[in-house]
C-alpha cells in the first residue's frame, strides 16, 4: 500500500508536469507569433484582387485565425491539466479510504 | 487489481502502463521537437512561402486550415477505428481511445469551420456559402458533437459504450464524402492538390508539408493528454466500485 502511495505521488507530481510542458512549447510559439507575424502580414500584403472586396485588412484575418488556434490550444491544454490533477487528488483520496476500510476488515479479524 | 487478474486483463494493463512510462519519460523531448517543428512551420509560412497573388495575405490561412482539417480527420479516425475493435473485442482502452480521439478530432474540426469562414468572408465576399464540403463538414461536427455528448450526459454503461461505438463508426463515412464532395459535386471549395488542382509552388509545399507535420505532431501529443485523462477517469471509476466493495464487506 506504500508503494501504491509512493507511486501515487510520483504520478501526481509528474501529471500536471506534462500539462505544464505542452504549455511552455505552445507559450514559446505564441510569443514569436506575437513578435513577428503582425509586421510581416502587414507588409507583405501587396495588391490583391481579395484585398479590394472586403472592408478588413486580410492581415487582421490571418492574425485572427491563428489567435483564434492558440487561445483555443491554450484552454483545452489548461483543461487537461487541471481535470488530471482532479483526478490525480482524487485517486490519492479514494486509495487512502480503501487502505483504511482494508486495515479496519484486518484488525476486525 | 483483483477484479482485472479475474476478467483476465491484467497484461494488457501492463502493457499499457509500461508504454505510459516510456512516452513519460520522452515527453519532454518530445515536447521540444513538436514545438522546433511548429516553429519552423510558421517561419516557413509566413517568411518562405509567397504571398498568393489572386488572394493576398488571407491565404496564409491556408498552412493551418487543411492541417488542423488532417487533425480533424486522423482524430476521428482513431474514435472509429477504437470504436470498431471496441465492438469486437470489449476492452476499455478502446473506449478510452475512441473518446479521446473524438474530443481531440472536434477541437481541429471546430477550428476548421472558424478559420474557412475567415478565409472565405476575403476570398469569396461571404463567410459561409451552402457548399458541399462547407456542408458535410458542418454534418461531420455534428456528428461527432452529438458522439461527445451522449458519452458526456449518459450512463458510463457497457450498453452505452456499445450504442456510441456504432454511433461513431457511421459517423466515419462522412469522412470521404467530405474529400470527394468537390469531385461529386462541383461546390466553391478551391481543390489544390488533389481532384485536378492546380498544385502549389515549391516554397508553399514546403511550408505546407512542414505544417501538415507539426500539426499531426500536435494532434499526437494532445491525444496522448487526453488518453491520460481519461485513464485517470477509468482508474477512479475502479476506485469507486473497489472502495463499496471494501466497505460492504467491512459491514458484513
Amino acid at each position: 500500500m506504500t508503494r501504491r502511495r509512493d507511486e501515487c505521488d510520483r504520478r501526481r507530481r509528474r501529471g500536471p508536469a506534462e500539462t505544464r510542458w505542452v504549455s511552455k512549447g505552445l507559450g514559446a510559439v505564441t510569443w514569436t507569433i506575437l513578435l513577428f507575424a503582425p509586421a510581416v502580414l502587414f507588409a507583405q500584403d501587396g495588391a490583391s484582387r481579395a484585398a479590394e472586396e472586403t472592408s478588413i485588412h486580410g492581415g487582421w484575418l490571418v492574425i485572427a485565425a491563428y489567435v483564434i488556434l492558440w487561445l483555443g490550444l491554450f484552454a483545452y491544454v489548461g483543461y487537461l491539466g487541471i481535470r488530471q490533477r482532479t483526478l490525480d487528488e482524487q485517486i490519492d483520496d479514494l486509495e487512502r479510504r480503501i487502505e483504511r476500510s482494508l486495515s479496519d476488515i484486518r484488525e476486525e479479524e | 487489481m483483483n477484479r482485472l487478474v479475474e476478467t483476465g486483463r491484467l497484461e494488457s494493463a501492463h502493457a499499457m502502463q509500461k508504454l505510459a512510462e516510456i512516452v513519460d519519460r520522452y515527453f519532454p523531448w518530445i515536447v521540444a521537437l513538436g514545438g522546433l517543428v511548429f516553429a519552423l512551420a510558421l517561419w516557413l509560412s509566413f517568411f518562405y512561402a509567397p504571398v498568393d497573388r489572386n488572394m493576398g495575405i488571407v491565404q496564409k490561412i491556408f498552412y493551418s486550415h487543411v492541417p488542423a482539417a488532417m487533425a480533424a480527420y486522423a482524430g476521428f479516425t482513431v474514435t472509429s477505428v477504437a470504436s470498431l475493435l471496441y465492438l469486437v473485442k470489449p476492452h476499455r482502452n478502446w473506449d478510452v481511445a475512441a473518446v479521446s480521439g473524438a474530443h481531440i478530432g472536434l477541437f481541429f474540426c471546430a477550428y476548421v469551420l472558424v478559420s474557412g469562414p475567415i478565409w472565405a468572408y476575403k476570398a469569396w465576399g461571404q463567410a459561409w456559402v451552402w457548399d458541399p464540403q462547407l456542408t458535410s463538414t458542418l454534418v461531420l461536427f455534428l456528428l461527432y458533437g452529438g458522439y461527445v455528448l451522449l458519452r458526456a450526459f449518459s450512463k458510463n454503461s457497457e450498453r452505452m459504450r456499445k450504442i456510441s461505438a456504432v454511433l461513431a463508426v457511421v459517423a466515419f463515412v462522412d469522412i470521404p464524402i467530405i474529400h470527394y464532395s468537390v469531385k461529386m459535386w462541383r461546390g466553391n471549395h478551391p481543390t489544390i492538390e488533389r481532384e485536378g488542382g492546380g498544385g502549389l509552388a515549391p516554397a508553399m509545399k514546403t511550408a505546407f508539408s512542414t505544417s501538415m507535420f507539426a500539426y499531426l505532431l500536435l494532434f499526437a501529443l494532445l491525444l496522448w493528454l487526453a488518453v491520460r485523462v481519461r485513464r485517470l477517469e477509468w482508474r477512479a471509476e475502479q476506485l469507486h466500485v473497489d472502495l463499496e466493495d471494501a466497505e460492504r464487506s467491512r459491514t458484513d
